[in-house]
């Protein structure tokens, strides 16, 4: 398994609660990339704090039911 | 895939192979004279006038094929990207500063400190541009 980051997101589960949103749509919502946001979901790159409130506004969620630490 | 990425793919390509050409072009004039040739102003801007319609052809290319992508300026990501390659290849340019120095002060060849040079620069260049490409398709960042 290609090595990832510790901290966890569940972008993806909220992206399909929220009616099958797209990555392109998160992304243009919050004003980064789709790879960006691919990226972010995948553990391979931690977003800035402002982009992590970003995209916790959109879901209107607060930023730790979008992100979590990972400690294993 | 990402205009910058897409952008980096056109840059890298275009330096290597410009800079293969050019590299030959050095070689086969040196065999041909025997001895290494002196920086010719002419076969230098050349190769950079060729780069420039190259790059710019292929900008415009990608720019057309993703109009939308183009005109978005790089987001956090790409732009710690382009810092993290950056910093590795200014490391490059600079190792190759202090070797070409280090080879004129031992040689005391002008012409090879010029080839050494551009060509640290050239390398520099390159290797900013396929390591951006290779943070955007899988490095962690």
């Amino acid at each position: 398994m290609a090595k990832q980051l510790l901290i966890t997101n569940s972008i993806k589960a909220l992206r399909e609660a929220h009616g099958e949103m797209t990555q392109s749509q998160l992304g243009e919502a919050v004003g980064v990339t789709r790879q960006t946001v691919a990226a972010i979901e995948q553990r391979r790159y931690s977003p800035s704090l402002e982009t992590a409130f970003r995209i916790a506004r959109v879901f209107d969620v607060s930023v730790n039911d979008v992100f979590e630490w990972d400690d294993k | 895939m990402s205009f910058q990425e897409k952008s980096a793919w056109v840059m890298a390509l275009a330096l290597t192979v410009i800079s293969i050409m050019c590299g030959w072009s050095v070689y086969k004039a040196s065999v041909a004279a025997g001895g290494l040739v002196s920086p010719s102003i002419g076969l230098i801007s050349s190769y950079t006038l060729v780069l420039v319609v190259i790059v710019v052809a292929g900008q415009v290319v990608i720019s057309i094929c993703s109009p939308k992508q183009a005109s978005t300026p790089a987001d956090e990501r790409e732009i710690h990207i382009e810092r993290k390659a950056g910093y590795t290849s200014g490391w490059i340019m600079g190792v190759g500063a202090v070797v070409s120095m280090s080879h004129y002060l031992h040689w005391n060849n002008g012409d090879m400190l010029f080839y050494m040079v551009l060509g640290s620069m050239a390398l520099a260049a390159i290797v900013d541009y396929v390591y951006r490409i290779v943070l955007h398709r899988s490095a962690i960042i």
